[in-house]
Parts: structure tokens; C-alpha cells; sequence
């Protein structure tokens, strides 16, 4: 078995815990030694199957064949079958459409919208550059005949309370992939949260978007004006878990804060979560919209890429999304203007943000004594490439405008001058990585501190230094990082098999 | 973690059953070190457990030096002064 980063099976360290207690454990922990790339390779997992699977010989699967008559399927020759499956269909359709208008369960239509919104495996290239307002929901091709044209007709509009409507939304989000989710009612204090080119026309249902200039809109123009209907006044926000583990593998050692260098390009977690964000927000999106709401994007970002314009102003300059998050109790600002979460702190990317005419239950902000903790312990900024976190002790409610953010709320004031010149945005997640707050709960320490640290601001000095001395989110060793190529699936905990659950599936 | 929970709830079992069916005297300040000397040691072996599947080494070497250390010290006391009362 490889012991990628000197990690071992609970079943060896079990057995080492019985030979003799924690010394016995604490050897068998110990990093295997490899002397070349040969005995690495080897020692990496032959097969990801159950001991008990028989391997047999290549070209010989237990279905005999006769390579004499075996030969590459020629469609044209053995087309798949074509029978008139109306009948078939128009009662399974009809089946799905007396769930929807009784609302019996499991064929709702919420249910409905939520298969709706995962389905369809090519629309979803096509899709995937969808507008600011949103993508065409997926409805049931009732017509008879028909197998591949959706929307003919559309479920009866899921109406409910606004709390069991977030509760709703909750269910199919964790389901895609989110879990920390948040929904805000804008009113006149939270309005402020929305972009400068976004406003409320009350003679609108569906919305428009024009040019600033009153000139013809041209969609891919950061200077758009979008107009929302009135109705819609909510906000569904979430955030996606980063990858801690393939994060980390960005750090390296180097010369700069820290005793850190350039990313590492292994460290792929980030990209990760920007990526999944989108793909889940694609799929809300069309569940929104099946269960008969109106969606709005944050942005007309995608409308570029749609042009094939992707180095034209893609987003607006201050497309900022952790406001949201703030406000929606997703968690707290942090030192490094990051959201920063109870259970997982910086570790989070991209939180989407949708604005909807669905009536939501709105979710409070959040105390964790995360900006207590962060006034105490600056371990981000002690390894910011570009010195652009401030290693004050307290935030300002001031700023000028030559940070790219607002004045009128307490922060540490990010400069982002800094940032970018230190690599930020592109190459440097030194700051997110290194945040105390990240640590998975399978060391009881760091629950116990997250529950302190919410309690009382007296022990934040002693567990950020405790931090440093333990060395947690150091870079790991040249060797460590080649390891993750031969790493123990059944044991590595930075895997995740999409959509699978979190049963037990290993042997 | 929960099989260490296991492991130590078996062998604390084990050492009570031992002490009373023996007739073991142990004074009051004594079984406020075993006690506290359990405790830290659950937790130096749950943070080691925990750090290795973090992947955080060093950290989990760490935690069995700084606490594992005085865990033994607080059981190795009242150990002791059992033993010699006993001899």
C-alpha cells in the first residue's frame, strides 16, 4: 500500500495501536523510503478493485469469443432498432404530468425540475455560454413521437412557502455539489449589494438590457445596463468547498513572505472550484426556471464567450460576489477580504450569485469570531507575495478608491496594487491557503479551537501561533508532491467521486 | 476516531475492573492524574490520527511530542505511587 504523505489506512494504524500504543502508531506512520521513480511506481495501488475481484488475461473478458467472426461494429450494418414508442412515451409523460399537477412525491414539480436541470448531456456544451438571463428550462416533450425536442410542455409552477422554497433550493444545491448555501431579500439596505449597472424598472416582467448610452445594447459590453422586474427581489447564493489537499500542493518553497515561492501548477484546487461553481450554477438554473421563476445571472460574462470575445471586458471591474455571501450568513470577511467559513474558512471559491422572482426565506449573517480571530493572527498577510494584506491589527471603515473597494464598511483593506504584482489573481494562492480556519476536523483540535475561538478572543493568539509552530499548510517536499501521483485511493481523503454519496464503497 | 474511542474505552474499562476486583487503594489526587493523563493522551492519539489524514505530518509528530509526553508523566505518577504503595 503507498502512504502518500506518510498517511496510513485506519485499519494499519488500528493494528499498530494494539502492538503498542502510540509509538507502535507513530512507526508505522513513518514515510516509506523510496530510492528511485521504479520503486515508487511500484509500490502505487496495482488495482482500485476489491481484493476478492479476480484479474484474468488480457482480450479475454469471462464473455468467450471467437476472433475469427469478432469484428468493430458497423452501424450501417447493425443499426440500433427504431420502433414507435409513442405509446410507451406519452404514458410515461403522462405518468410525470399527473405527479406534477397532484404533487404526488417523487414526481412534483419540483422533482421534475430537478432531473431537468442535470439533464441533457449535449445541451449542456451548447448551454454552458448562457445569458444573463438565464438558459432555456427544460420542459416534457409530450408530443408524441418526439424524443429529443424539450419543452412542448411545461409543469404547473412550484408554489410554496418562501422558507420550504429555500429548503427546496438547499436540497438540489447540495445535491449538485454546494454546501454552504444562503438566500437574501433585498430591500433598500441590501439593494446596495447589487452591481452598479443592475436597477428595478417596475414597468418590466422579464427584464431588458440596454446599452448605457441608450444606444443599441451590445451584449458583451461591460457597460450594459440591466433592468430586473421588480418581483425580483431575491437571492440565492452559495459557495463551493475548495479541494484542501490539492490546494495545498500550490505551495512551494521560494524566497518570498514566508518562506514561500511560485505555485505550483499540482495545486489545482482552485481552478476546481471555479469550474464546478459554474457547472452547478448551470444546473440551479434550469431547475429555477423549470419550477416556473425567473433567474438572473450576476453578470453577462458568459455572453462574451458566447461572441467568442473572450478578451473583451467579460465582466464589469468590480464584479465583487463575497458581499453576498456576507450578508447571506455564508460566512465572515476576513483578513484577506476572502470569505472565510466557520467550518472551512478561506477554502471556499467563487460563491455564485443568482437573483430570482421565487420567494425565499432570507438566512442571517453569521458570528463565528472570525474577524476576532483574524485581528490576532495574520498568518496571510505574514505570506502575502505582495505585501497587500494589511498586517494591522484592526480593520477601517475608510478606503480610497485606488483599492477597488468601497468605503463604509470595517475591513482590512486589500491593495489590490500588491496583490496583482505579487501574482494574485492568476498565480498566488499563498494567503488562501495558509488561513488556520481550512483544517478538515479529523484532528479533534481544530474543532475545538473553531468552537473556542467563537466563544472567547483570549486564546486567538496562542492557536495562530500554535499554527505557525505546528507548520500546518506548509509546502510539501518534492517527494510528497511526486507522491500524489501514486497515492492510496482508499485512503486519500481529497478525492471525491462525483455525485457518488459518502457511503463507504472501499473494502 | 471512533475506533480509538473504542480502543480507549475497552482499555479503561479494563484498568477499572483490574483496580477494584484487586482491592487497589488510589487516593483522590491520584485519580484526578490518571484522569487528566487519559484525557491528554486520547488527545495526542486522535490529533496524530488526525494530522496524518490531513497530511499534515509534522503536525501530527507534534501533537504526539507535546502532549503524548505529559500524558505519559500524568499516568506514570499515580503509577508509580500505586506501585510503591503496593510493594
Amino acid at each position: 500500500m503507498s502512504k502518500y504523505h506518510s498517511t496510513i489506512s485506519r485499519r494499519t494504524f488500528m493494528k499498530a495501536l494494539g502492538f503498542g500504543a502510540g509509538a507502535a502508531a507513530a512507526a508505522t506512520a513513518a514515510a516509506p523510503i523510496f530510492n528511485d521513480l521504479d520503486e515508487l511506481t511500484a509500490s502505487a495501488p496495482k488495482t482500485d478493485k476489491p481484493w476478492w475481484v479476480k484479474e484474468r488475461d488480457f482480450n479475454n473478458p469471462k464473455n468467450d469469443i471467437d476472433w475469427n467472426v469478432f469484428d468493430v461494429l458497423d452501424q450501417r450494418k447493425y443499426p440500433m432498432v427504431q420502433i414507435n414508442q409513442v405509446d410507451v412515451q406519452d404514458k410515461a409523460y403522462n405518468y410525470i404530468k399527473e405527479g406534477c399537477e397532484k404533487k404526488i412525491p417523487g414526481r412534483t414539480t419540483r422533482d421534475l425540475a430537478l432531473t431537468r436541470g442535470i439533464a441533457g448531456r449535449d445541451t449542456l456544451m451548447v448551454d454552458m455560454n448562457y445569458a444573463w438571463n438565464g438558459v432555456k428550462p427544460m420542459g416534457v416533450p409530450l408530443a408524441a413521437g418526439t424524443t429529443s425536442v424539450w419543452g412542448t410542455w411545461m409543469p404547473p409552477k412550484w408554489e410554496s412557502t418562501p422558507e420550504d422554497n429555500f429548503q427546496t433550493l438547499r436540497a438540489a444545491l447540495h445535491s449538485f455539489g454546494a454546501d454552504n448555501i444562503g438566500a437574501i431579500e433585498l430591500d433598500e439596505k441590501s439593494r446596495k449589494l447589487l452591481y452598479w449597472y443592475m436597477h428595478y424598472d417596475s414597468t418590466t416582467t422579464d427584464g431588458y438590457i440596454t446599452a448605457q448610452n441608450g444606444s443599441a445594447a451590445v451584449e458583451n459590453d461591460g457597460n450594459n445596463q440591466i433592468y430586473l422586474p421588480t418581483s425580483a427581489k431575491y437571492i440565492i447564493t452559495w459557495s463551493m468547498h475548495q479541494n484542501y489537499l490539492s490546494t495545498r500542493n500550490l505551495l512551494s518553497k521560494g524566497d518570498f513572505n514566508g518562506g514561500l515561492g511560485y505555485n505550483n501548477p499540482l495545486g489545482f484546487g482552485t481552478y476546481r472550484g471555479y469550474h464546478e461553481c459554474i457547472r452547478v450554477e448551470y444546473y440551479l438554473i434550469r431547475f429555477i426556471q423549470t419550477l416556473g421563476y425567473k433567474v438572473f445571472t450576476q453578470m453577462n460574462r458568459n455572453v462574451a464567450l458566447r461572441n467568442g470575445s473572450q478578451a473583451s471586458n467579460i465582466s464589469p471591474p468590480n464584479n465583487v460576489n463575497i458581499p453576498f455571501g456576507i450578508f447571506a450568513g455564508l460566512g465572515e470577511l476576513s483578513r484577506s477580504a476572502m470569505l472565510m467559513t466557520p467550518t472551512s474558512g478561506t477554502m471556499q471559491r467563487m460563491h455564485s450569485v443568482l437573483i430570482t422572482d421565487m420567494p425565499l426565506a432570507p438566512t442571517p449573517p453569521i458570528d463565528f469570531g472570525g474577524i476576532e480571530f483574524c485581528r490576532d493572527c495574520k498568518r496571510c498577510a505574514e505570506v502575502c507575495r505582495g505585501e497587500a494584506i494589511s498586517m494591522e491589527r484592526n480593520g477601517s471603515m475608510s478606503n480610497d478608491s485606488s483599492n477597488a473597494q468601497r468605503p463604509g464598511y470595517y475591513a482590512w483593506r486589500l491593495n489590490w496594487t500588491g496583490c496583482k504584482n505579487g501574482g494574485g489573481n492568476t498565480d498566488c494562492g499563498n494567503c488562501q491557503v495558509v488561513c488556520p480556519f481550512n483544517h478538515p476536523n479529523d484532528g479533534l483540535i481544530h474543532k475545538t479551537v473553531r468552537l473556542t475561538t467563537a466563544k472567547t478572543t483570549l486564546f486567538n493568539g496562542f492557536f495562530a501561533n500554535i499554527d505557525r509552530v505546528m507548520q500546518y499548510a506548509g509546502p510539501y517536499s518534492d517527494k510528497e508532491l511526486d507522491n500524489w501521483w501514486y497515492r492510496d485511493y482508499k485512503s486519500y481523503k481529497g478525492d471525491t467521486i462525483l455525485a457518488a454519496g459518502t457511503f463507504n464503497w472501499n473494502l | 476516531m471512533f475506533f480509538i474511542g473504542i480502543i480507549f474505552a475497552v482499555a479503561i474499562t479494563a484498568l477499572l475492573f483490574w483496580i477494584f476486583t484487586k482491592g487497589i487503594s488510589v487516593r483522590w489526587y491520584e485519580w484526578i492524574l490518571g484522569i487528566l493523563g487519559i484525557a491528554l493522551l486520547y488527545f495526542a492519539v486522535i490529533n496524530f490520527h488526525g494530522g496524518l489524514y490531513e497530511h499534515t505530518t509534522q503536525a501530527a509528530w507534534m501533537y504526539l511530542l507535546i502532549l503524548g509526553i505529559p500524558a505519559l508523566i500524568l499516568l506514570g505518577i499515580p503509577a508509580y505511587f500505586v506501585y510503591k504503595r503496593k510493594g
